[in-house]
């Protein structure tokens, strides 16, 4: 079980993140929603042990993750954001690499490089350096990265961003099928209708504040909406798209 | 439509900046601020030869003639730096004036025509090519060409315009043939294999220009511009075409300039046609082309390098972590450019240093042939060494991809203390490993084996020693940390470094030379180096163990500057806050610090005694007294007699030798008329004298061992060297003693004061003689001790051996110093007078000064010795310097004979 309690994340003063608390529970998927800036990243970014909080704290089974984090990091695969993999590497190297930091055994690392590389569709281009994947593919380099020392928690940052729609579909059944195996999923989307599709639990943020945390159906009663894309629009949603798309037309035009 | 000129304009200014590489320095710096340092460093070296050359040329008594013939080795010189200059220009411009994919993506959908492109690249170049052409010219362009000017204001003109104009064909015509390289292996090549090609010329290129600038031979003279066997080398050296062209320009004062001049201009023009052909074509034709292609080149799997790397790594590094660290710092190295850019400006200094010391042993400077043992071999492999470990520890800091790096932050699941020792075991493999199997290799094939065995465990703990030191606070990952913001790393203090490397390793390698000669050296050298390597070893492994490590990702700060957090931040968090005041020394004493270097000192010390000691015993075994000891009141003075006959022939040696060194000449004279020569009070086997010892108190001790040997007069004194003062004064003491006089190239009381050494202070004398006794107990003198590297004529080996043990006793030095200053006993020699009616022969050493003037002022004050008496001559000894006992023993022996016949026709 990861849980989030008062977390707090200051930038120069200002708040980015403010007071988050809820519980991811394994065999669960956790969605975790905002508009641009809201403080996804900032999140997961913290539960993955990149930066630490301001304030509040981050516990996994219960004990704060600061207090071993190597025990903590050897059980965690994250998906950032962004897709910074180093250029000059090819997909191969770059998985072997990863494999190697975590302490693989050399044969099973080989095997299961391949095998992912195959079943991503990446296994022609092994030896071209990330320099020339596209988005895509560098995403799935990062998916497997994430997922080769078979981890008990999942954290995903925008993990649809860029692949197509083939993967895309392999990558919803895969995190359903990891929560359903007992993992801890917690994953960060725009994709409101993959979002309702895979996850059991979402929790909105809005300015960095939590503003809602609970199972999508339980959503949709205490808020008489249908949709989770209409209960986001009626929580987090903050501008008039309408009026900005107008705006936008006059000022090419001009 | 855009204004092409405008759209030029700006084009001109971006491609102006990014004209050299200089991300490659500053992730994040200040390219403004790099590039004005660059021009400062060239226009500092300029102001530093302005100001070596404007001195030297105002002062000479040359005639201006002369002065001109004499300027053209540093007008080639100078032009050889404007040529290195460019052509390291070149080096890190590689590239920018061809297209490159970047522009190609980014102004390839604007309206932007290529020829504007192309030509405010072009533009760009030649205004950076100018900028480093004038800089490194900046104050040598003003000074030296009026130096160098015929007398008149018109020639002063003409000489400062061919001047600069050279110096811009000069830097012009390296910086052409360098893009014409590049743009024919474009033209030539695929896109792709020039990709790969392209670094490879790069790097091919930058050793090209540093090996000519630094070996090419002095020729710029008239043999060496005229002579046949030079003719082919000129055709390929730039700077000799361009000295041409200033001196046709300049008005020229040899006919061998015209064609040099030619030369010149015929290259300049091909290159310059080439580089613009294939440029311009370049970009006509493959603009398109490069956005379908990638930057990067699919990393060739078969690759040979790649595959052993692979292979070595799996087998030797039993860790996955150890193998990750490695590949990819391997990997990066090999694929970065930047990295290998940076990496082979560490490496063309090392080069350039090495070769510097090269030069004299291809040019038959040294003393030693290449396959002897020599300090240019040895300084090479130590330069090598010393930059390819800290070249790579220096790139190791220079991030690539940083936001990348999270995935060591994140695959973080072993103690720092793996990570430290992963990066260890990447740097000796990537570093040190190579280099001492090729310098093994080398070694082995050129040298005997001892030595070279030798020489590569010296390297081997130089190289743990350097590794060690270099990682010692070392919390990164290699290319995984940031830099702090606007940092920029052309580290000017770098230069400062440079130079106490120089004078270190200069000072190094001539120990290690001295060291080689003897295996006891060898052995206390060794023993040093060991202690430090261990030592090193033992400091780096405490700080990868220190509880409080972590591994760093960002560069911060000094931990003196803490920050107060006021806004919350959270930014110093327990893994990211370096506290370099959390030492891992913090509460060790310092007697604890200063206790191993103790130990290691105090076994050293036992060392030498036990050295001493067992040496001095082995001498006595070896060396057993020759001669009688007499006691001449309390102390004893050590005599060798043979021969029969009067007069008795008594010699006396030189400054610092012991009497056994007269045992070839004693042998000789002894066949005709008795011999004796003796140990003076503390040299070869006598006791210990008064202090100090000058010459008046010599001859009393010698009249006093005479006169207990039993040895009567008639006395032939015999003194060499400084000798000649004592064997006077014993006359001015003893007159009726003495029968007959040959002084050996005698010192001179008239010269002694101009001689240095001859006026030390007696406070030096005092630290000498404490220096002595306390070091030469332990060893230290015996350790020092040199065999001459050729015999003296007639002399064994073994009376050779026996000399010098008796030269380098502790006894024997502090008996030398207790005979200084000469000029007291010049002085006394002075006051004891002439030698009356004495028969007197006065051999004077040939070439006992190298100097001409010096030479001949020599015998003619040697001739005045001569006539102290009035029965004196001198004979000049040609073909011997100032030892003639050992370079022409047998004129002594002639000379002494002489005057034995002398003596005897007067007793008679």
């Amino acid at each position: 079980m990861l849980e989030l309690r008062g977390v707090t994340k200051f930038y120069s003063g200002i708040p980015a993140v403010e007071d988050v608390s809820f519980v991811a529970y394994p065999g669960g998927v956790t969605g975790y929603l905002g508009p641009n800036g809201s403080g996804k990243s900032t999140t997961l970014r913290m539960v993955a042990g990149l930066i630490e909080p301001s304030e509040g704290e981050i516990l996994f089974h219960g004990e704060p993750i600061q207090r071993n984090r190597i025990a903590y990091k050897q059980r965690l695969g994250y998906v950032p954001e962004e897709p910074h993999l180093y250029p000059h590497l090819t997909g191969s190297e770059y998985l072997e690499m990863v494999g190697q930091l975590r302490g693989l055994p050399e044969r099973q690392l080989a095997e299961k490089t391949d095998a992912f590389l195959r079943l991503l569709a990446l296994y022609e281009d092994r030896y071209v350096p990330i320099s020339s994947y596209s988005k895509g593919m560098r995403q799935k380099v990062l998916l497997a990265a994430a997922l080769l020392h078979n981890p008990e928690i999942v954290l995903l940052d925008e993990p649809f961003s860029g692949l197509d729609v083939n993967s895309a579909l392999v990558l919803r059944n895969v995190i359903r099928e990891l929560a359903v195996r007992g993992k801890v999923v917690l994953f960060s989307s725009h994709e409101l209708e993959t979002v309702e599709r895979v996850s059991s639990h979402v929790v909105i943020l809005h300015k960095g504040r939590v503003v809602a945390n609970d199972s999508i159906e339980q959503l949709r009663v205490l808020m008489s909406l249908p949709t989770l894309e209409e209960i986001f629009s009626r929580l987090a949603l903050e501008q008039d798209t309408e009026a900005v798309t107008q705006q936008i037309v006059q000022l090419i035009e001009s | 439509m855009p204004d092409e000129r405008r759209q030029f304009r700006i084009l001109y200014r971006d491609f102006l900046f990014r004209m050299v590489d200089l991300e490659v320095l500053s992730a994040r710096g200040e390219i403004l601020n790099l590039l004005v340092q660059f021009a400062a460093l060239l226009a500092a070296l300029s102001f530093v030869l302005a100001i070596l050359f404007v001195p030297r040329y105002a002062a000479s008594a040359l005639s201006k003639q002369q002065l001109l013939v004499a300027a053209w080795g540093d007008e080639e010189f100078l032009i050889a730096t404007t040529i290195g200059v460019a052509g390291l220009f070149a080096v890190m411009s590689w590239n920018a004036v061809l297209p490159d994919r970047r522009d190609s993506l980014v102004l390839g959908p604007l309206p932007v025509r290529i020829r504007t492109m192309f030509a405010a690249k072009l533009a760009a170049a030649a205004t950076a090519l100018g900028v480093s052409i004038a800089a490194v010219n900046i104050f040598t362009g003003l000074s030296f060409p009026v130096l160098v000017a015929q007398p008149g204001a018109l020639d002063a003109i003409r000489s400062l315009g061919a001047y600069w104009v050279t110096m811009i064909a000069a830097g012009l015509f390296v910086f052409c043939a360098l893009l014409a390289l590049q743009g024919l292996a474009a033209q030539l090549v695929s896109y792709r294999l020039f990709l790969r090609m392209s670094s490879f010329l790069q790097l091919a290129s930058f050793f090209l220009i540093l090996g000519v600038y630094f070996l090419t031979p002095p020729l710029a003279t008239v043999p060496g511009l005229t002579g046949p066997e030079n003719q082919r080398l000129l055709a390929f050296l730039p700077s000799f075409w361009f000295l041409g062209l200033f001196q046709e320009l300049n008005g020229p004062m040899h006919p061998v300039f015209g064609h040099l001049a030619s030369r010149a201009l015929w290259n300049l023009a091909i290159a310059f046609s080439i580089a613009a052909t294939v440029s311009g074509l370049a970009w006509l034709r493959h603009l398109r082309r490069i956005i379908e292609q990638p930057d990067i080149v699919p990393a060739d799997r078969s690759h040979p390098a790649a595959r052993i790397v692979t292979f070595l790594a799996a087998k030797c590094l039993s860790k996955p972590i150890d193998r990750a660290i490695l590949l990819f710092t391997a990997r990066t190295i090999a694929r970065s450019r930047q990295h290998r850019l940076l990496l082979a400006a560490y490496g063309g200094i090392g080069l350039a240093i090495a070769l510097a010391y090269a030069k004299s042993l291809l040019y038959g400077y040294s003393k030693e042939a290449w396959y002897q043992v020599n300090v240019p071999l040895l300084f090479g492999s130590l330069v090598l060494l010393s930059f390819t470990v800290l070249g790579v520890r220096a790139v190791f800091v220079l991030p690539i991809s940083n936001p990348s790096s999270w995935i060591f932050r994140i695959t973080a699941v072993y103690r720092p203390a793996s990570y430290f020792a992963a990066v260890r075991k990447s740097l000796f493999g990537l570093t040190a490993i190579p280099v001492w199997i090729v310098s093994a290799i080398l070694y082995f094939a050129i040298w005997p084996f001892r030595p070279a065995l030798e020489h590569m465990a010296v390297l081997v703990l130089i190289g743990i020693l350097l590794v060690e030191r270099s990682l010692h606070k070392f919390r990164k990952i290699p290319f995984a940390c940031s830099y702090l913001p606007g940092k920029a790393n052309l580290k000017v203090a770098l230069g400062a470094y440079g130079i106490l490397f120089m004078f270190a390793a200069d000072g190094g390698v001539h120990i290690e030379f001295w060291a080689l000669h003897r295996f006891a050296r060898f052995s206390v050298l060794f023993a040093i180096l060991l202690a430090a390597a261990v030592w090193a070893r033992r400091r780096t492994a405490e700080f990868a163990r220190d509880p409080y490590n972590r591994i760093q990702f960002e560069d911060l700060p000094a931990a003196e500057v803490f920050a107060l957090d006021l806004r919350r931040d959270g930014a110093w968090s327990g893994d990211e806050a370096y506290v370099d005041a959390i030492d891992p020394h913090f509460g060790r004493s310092l007697g604890a610090r200063v206790r191993p270097f103790a130990i290691g000192a105090l076994l050293l010390i036992l060392s030498g005694i036990v050295y001493e000691r067992v040496g001095e015993w082995r001498d006595h075994k070896r060396f057993p007294q020759i001669g009688r000891s007499f006691d001449i009141g309390g102390r004893s003075l050590n005599i060798y007699c043979s021969g029969e006959g009067e007069p008795t022939a008594i010699l006396e040696s030189g400054h610092s030798m012991p009497g056994f060194s007269w045992v070839l000449i004693q042998r000789e004279i002894a066949k005709f008329t008795r011999a004796c020569w003796y140990d003076r009070a503390g040299s070869g086997w006598s006791d210990p004298g008064p202090d100090p010892n000058w010459s008046a108190s010599i001859a009393r001790d010698l009249h006093k061992l005479l006169q207990a040997a039993r040895i009567p007069p008639p006395y032939l004194l015999v003194g060499h060297s400084m000798g000649g003062f004592t064997v006077r004064v014993y006359n001015g003491l003893y007159p009726a003693d003495v029968a007959g006089m040959v002084l050996v190239d005698s010192s001179h009381e008239d010269t002694i004061s101009r001689i240095p050494e001859t006026t030390t202070p007696q406070y030096l004398l005092d630290i000498q003689k404490l220096f002595l006794e306390v070091f030469g107990p332990i060893g230290l003198l015996r350790l020092s001790a040199d065999e001459p590297d050729t015999l003296p004529r007639g002399l064994t080996r073994e009376e050779c051996a026996t000399i010098s043990s008796l030269v380098w006793q502790v006894k024997s030095q502090v008996a030398q110093v207790r005979e200084r200053p000469l000029i007291a006993s010049a002085e006394q020699a002075r006051a004891a007078g002439g030698l009356g009616t004495l028969p007197l022969v006065v051999l004077t050493g040939g070439k006992s000064y190298t100097n001409p003037g010096h030479q001949k002022a020599w015998i003619e004050l040697q001739a005045g010795l001569s006539r102290l008496s009035s029965r004196g001559r001198q004979v000049v000894v040609a073909n011997s310097g100032h030892m003639i006992p050992f370079q022409a023993p047998q004129s002594v022996i002639e000379a002494v004979r002489d005057v034995v016949t002398e003596i005897r026709r007067d007793g008679s």
